[in-house]
C-alpha cells in the first residue's frame, strides 16, 4: 500500500504547513467570510431571499477560496524547487496528486463548516436544518472540489498564465458540483431528505470522477516544468 | 492555395449552401412552428457536430497520450477549435430559435446550460494551448484537458432526459423511432451530411497548417 502511505504523508506534510503558519488559512477564510458578506449584501436586505440563496452564496465563497487555498498549496511546493525534489523521491507519482487532493479537501471542509456557521447568523439558515445535516455535502462537495482543482492546477502550471487560466478551466468544470451541493442543500432546507440523499449520490459520484480521472492522469500533467 | 484545394472547398462549400437553402426555402414549413423551425436545419447538424468535434478531440487527445505522435495532438487542437465554432452556431441559432418561439433569447434550461459550460470549458482548451509554448508540453497538458472536457458532452446530450426544462427531448435518435415527417428527416440527414463533409474538410485544411506550422518552427529551432 505505497499509494496509500504516501499520499497520506503527504497529506500530512501540507497540512502541517497550513496549520504552523495559519496564514493561509486565515486568509483563504477571510476571503470566504467576505465574499459570503459581499454577495448577500448585493443580493439585497430579503431575509427569505437570502435564506433562499444561503446554499449559493456558500458554494460560491467556497469556491472562491478554493482557488486562492490552490494557489497557496501549489506556490509553497515550488519555493526552492521543492516540486522537483518531491517529483523524484516519490516512486508512484498519483501519490502526490492523492496527498494534495486529501490535504486541500480537509481544509476545504473546514472552511465549508465555518462558511455555514456564518450561513446560519448571517442567511438566518432555518434551525431545523442542522450542521450535521450540511456535513456530508460540505465533505463530498469539498472533496469534489479539491480533486478537480488539484489537477486543473497541475495542467495550468505556475506563472502568469495560472493567474489566467485557473478560474477559466476551473469554474466550468465545477459547475456540476455546484448544482448537486446547492440543489441537495436546499432540498435538506426543505426537509425533503429523499431528495437530498439523491444529490448526496450524484456529489460523491462526481468526486469518484474526478478522483479517478486524476489518479489516471496526474503522471502526465504533474511534472515540474 | 493549389487548384485541387479550391475546386475540393468550392464542392464542399456548394454542397453546404444547396442543403442549407433546401432547408431554408425549399421543404415545406412545419405546421405548427411554421418558418421559424427552419433554424432546425443548421442548429441540429451544429449540435451533432460540436459532439462529433469533442469526440475526435477525446480520442485523438487519448491516441497523443498513448503514443506521443503530434499528429494526433493536431487532430485534438483542430476537433476542438472547429467542435467551439459549432457549439458557437448551436448556441446563436438556438437563441434566435428561443426568441421566437419561447419569447426569450435565453432560457436557464439544462439544456442551453450545459452546452454553454460546454462551451467554456474548450473555449479553456485553446486558450490553454496558446499559453504553452514548448510544443510537447503543450501536447501533453492539452491531451489531458481534451479528455478531462469530454465529460460534459454526455452530460449536454443527456440533460433533456435527466432533467425537466424548455428544450425538446430528442426527436429523431429516440425509442419508438423518429418524429420527424419524412421529407423534413431527409432534408435534415442531408444537413448533416453537408456539415459533417465541412467539417472534415476544415479538418484537414487545419492539421495541414498546424503541421506546417510546427515545421517551421522545427526549421527554426523553436520547436522543443
Amino acid at each position: 500500500m505505497t499509494l496509500a502511505r504516501d499520499a497520506l504523508l503527504l497529506a500530512h506534510k501540507d497540512l502541517r504547513i497550513e496549520l504552523r503558519s495559519r496564514a493561509g488559512l486565515a486568509a483563504t477564510m477571510t476571503l470566504g467570510a467576505s465574499a459570503l458578506v459581499i454577495v448577500g449584501l448585493a443580493a439585497g436586505p430579503d431575509i427569505a431571499q437570502l435564506r433562499n440563496l444561503a446554499p449559493a452564496l456558500t458554494v460560491i465563497a467556497l469556491l472562491f477560496a478554493a482557488l486562492v487555498l490552490a494557489e497557496r498549496l501549489d506556490a509553497i511546493d515550488r519555493e526552492h524547487e521543492a516540486l522537483v525534489g518531491l517529483w523524484l523521491s516519490v516512486r508512484d507519482k498519483r501519490a502526490i496528486y492523492l496527498g494534495k487532493a486529501m490535504a486541500m479537501t480537509v481544509l476545504l471542509s473546514a472552511l465549508g463548516l465555518v462558511l455555514w456557521l456564518l450561513a446560519f447568523v448571517l442567511l438566518d439558515v432555518r434551525a431545523d436544518v442542522s450542521l450535521l445535516g450540511i456535513l456530508p455535502f460540505v465533505l463530498l462537495s469539498s472533496s469534489a472540489t479539491a480533486s478537480a482543482t488539484v489537477l486543473v492546477v497541475a495542467i495550468v502550471g505556475a506563472g502568469e498564465r495560472r493567474v489566467l487560466l485557473l478560474p477559466v478551466l476551473l469554474m466550468p468544470m465545477l459547475v456540476p458540483t455546484l448544482l448537486a451541493t446547492v440543489n441537495g442543500s436546499r432540498a435538506l432546507m426543505a426537509s425533503d431528505a429523499v431528495t437530498a440523499a439523491g444529490w448526496l449520490v450524484v456529489l460523491a459520484a462526481e468526486a469518484a470522477l474526478f478522483i479517478g480521472l486524476g489518479l489516471l492522469t496526474y503522471e502526465f500533467v504533474g511534472a515540474p516544468e | 492555395m493549389s487548384r485541387k484545394l479550391g475546386r475540393s472547398g468550392l464542392a464542399v462549400s456548394l454542397f453546404l449552401a444547396a442543403t442549407v437553402a433546401a432547408g431554408l426555402f425549399v421543404v415545406p414549413a412545419d405546421r405548427l412552428q411554421g418558418d421559424v423551425q427552419r433554424i432546425m436545419y443548421v442548429h441540429v447538424p451544429a449540435a451533432w457536430l460540436a459532439y462529433l468535434a469533442f469526440f475526435v478531440t477525446f480520442l485523438g487527445s487519448l491516441a497523443y497520450l498513448l503514443r506521443r505522435d503530434l499528429r494526433f495532438d493536431r487532430l485534438a487542437a483542430a476537433s476542438a477549435e472547429l467542435g467551439l465554432l459549432f457549439t458557437g452556431a448551436t448556441i446563436v441559432s438556438g437563441s434566435i430559435w428561443g426568441k421566437a418561439t419561447w419569447g426569450i433569447w435565453w432560457d436557464w434550461d439544462p439544456r442551453l446550460t450545459t452546452t454553454a459550460v460546454m462551451f467554456v470549458v474548450y473555449a479553456g482548451y485553446v486558450l490553454l494551448r496558446g499559453s504553452i509554448v514548448e510544443r510537447a508540453r503543450r501536447a501533453r497538458l492539452a491531451a489531458v484537458l481534451g479528455i478531462i472536457g469530454f465529460v460534459n458532452v454526455p452530460i449536454v446530450h443527456f440533460s433533456v432526459l435527466w432533467w425537466r426544462g424548455l428544450h425538446q427531448a430528442p426527436t429523431v435518435l429516440r425509442p419508438g423511432g423518429s418524429t420527424i415527417a419524412p421529407v423534413l428527416l431527409v432534408v435534415l440527414l442531408a444537413n448533416v451530411a453537408a456539415f459533417t463533409i465541412a467539417f472534415v474538410w476544415l479538418l484537414r485544411r487545419r492539421m495541414a497548417l498546424e503541421a506546417s506550422r510546427d515545421a517551421t518552427q522545427e526549421r527554426l529551432g523553436y520547436l522543443s
